[in-house]
């Protein structure tokens, strides 16, 4: 496992200014409980015969993709791993509205091909014209982490040199009343589509490093103490969402641990969804990059954070079930 | 036929998703593969879609597709001669 995995270039949308860093600095506030993506401008990333077609979160997910790859040395990913929650949900609404308002004879074909989960990666392989490896992760708010942590494995051990990896969800009005009922640990949620390009080439360009990635499937809280525990100079970065449902699991962990490390959110500014968790690696990223921590990410810190911004370990977890781990590195 | 061919256009352009134009931009004469409006595959089978559930029409024969969606009125001219709605 000698070889590294280092984030070249990153890109999101979400209900902060797409394709952009601006909420590093001037953030979106919201005081709603739902709040949708703000949509890219996809002229010039995406020919308007192909766009046509495209629902909403297939153009988030171009837009952010070819940002990405726009931004790094690399042109064609070895790679192509999507995570996805719940895929294209409007057009599977869509899809199933009009199948029965039809009596069930016809298909439509457009919505057809493009309600699946994997129509979001084979779609970016379609358009880069990339014949490598692709694949999906649905698994529901550990989606991204799954798909980050395959292409890590795959070059750590040398099997893909670089990779385009991402996480995108959409959340229509009629899936937030179901989120409502099905999952009332969500406050504030909101949709996300990031991708990231992660290269085993040392670059200057580079942003930072993926040190680790861990999932864990109903992990002891000394199972994670005790990983965390050997890495005191780390910066938390906590999938907290202001919820006492979801944020006991991490306040359960902290009291867990031998040392107070310095706590930070993100959901505060971009809510909630299946596909959070990349926004938290993306912030994560930023914050090694930029080497800042804006204070709207603060969390239950007494103090500002003086130390060094060596390290973010970002700590996920969904319905408390799953668990995830993603360490970066200062490069 | 002017008003189906009116008709049409605007069920084209509303299932193909076509948003910057009108009916008035198509020409009714004028290709809709390839050059012309610039269809592909999947517009086509769009089409026979459209023209089942508006019209009752079930194209029995798939050699006969290019003769009729060649053009706006090609369709028009095979709408109204075989049209069950």
């Amino acid at each position: 496992m000698a070889n590294r995995c280092y984030i070249n270039s990153l890109a999101q949308v979400s209900c902060q200014k797409p394709l952009s860093d601006e909420w590093f600095d001037s953030p979106c506030l919201y005081l709603e409980d739902y709040v949708r993506a703000q949509e890219p401008d996809t002229k010039d990333l995406i020919m308007p015969s192909e766009s046509r077609r495209m629902s909403k979160i297939l153009k988030r997910t171009v837009s952010t993709a070819i940002t990405a790859l726009k931004n790094s040395e690399i042109k064609h990913p070895d790679a192509i791993i999507t995570g996805t929650g719940m895929g294209c949900m409007e057009n599977s609404e869509k899809f199933l509205i009009d199948l029965s308002r039809f009596g069930e004879n016809c298909l439509k074909p457009t919505l057809f091909m493009q309600s699946t989960h994997n129509t979001i990666s084979s779609l970016i392989a379609i358009i880069l014209k990339c014949h490598g490896y692709n694949n999906t992760y649905s698994h529901k708010g550990i989606s991204f982490e799954s798909s980050l942590l395959d292409a890590w494995i795959q070059m750590k051990n040398g099997m893909i040199r670089n990779a385009l990896v991402g996480a995108h969800d959409e959340v229509s009005p009629f899936m937030d009343l179901v989120l409502e009922r099905t999952h009332p640990e969500y406050s504030f949620v909101s949709e996300a589509s990031v991708s990231a390009v992660l290269t085993n080439n040392m670059s200057s360009n580079n942003i930072c490093e993926v040190v680790e990635v861990k999932l864990f499937h109903r992990p002891d809280v000394k199972e994670l103490t005790n990983l965390l525990d050997k890495n005191i100079d780390n910066v938390l970065l906590l999938g907290i969402n202001g919820n006492t449902l979801n944020d006991r699991p991490y306040e359960n962990l902290l009291k867990a641990l031998s040392y107070k490390p310095h706590t930070l959110q993100y959901k505060n500014i971009f809510g909630e969804n299946f596909s959070a968790s990349a926004l938290g690696f993306y912030v994560g990223a930023k914050i090694l990059e930029k080497q800042m921590i804006p204070t709207f990410l603060s969390w239950h810190n007494e103090n500002v954070y003086t130390g060094n911004l060596e390290y973010v370990t970002i700590l996920n977890h969904s319905d408390n079930i799953t668990w995830s781990m993603i360490r970066l590195k200062r490069v | 036929m002017e008003n189906l061919i009116l008709q049409l256009k605007n069920q084209i352009i509303e299932v193909l998703n076509l948003e910057d134009m009108t009916a008035e931009d198509i020409d009714a004469e004028a290709p809709l593969f390839g050059d012309g409006l610039g269809l592909d595959s999947i517009d086509a089978l769009e089409l026979i879609v459209l023209l089942e559930r508006e019209y009752g029409i079930k194209l029995s024969n798939p050699a006969e597709g290019k003769q009729i969606f060649k053009s706006i009125s090609s369709i028009a001219y095979f709408v109204s001669k075989n049209r069950k709605k």
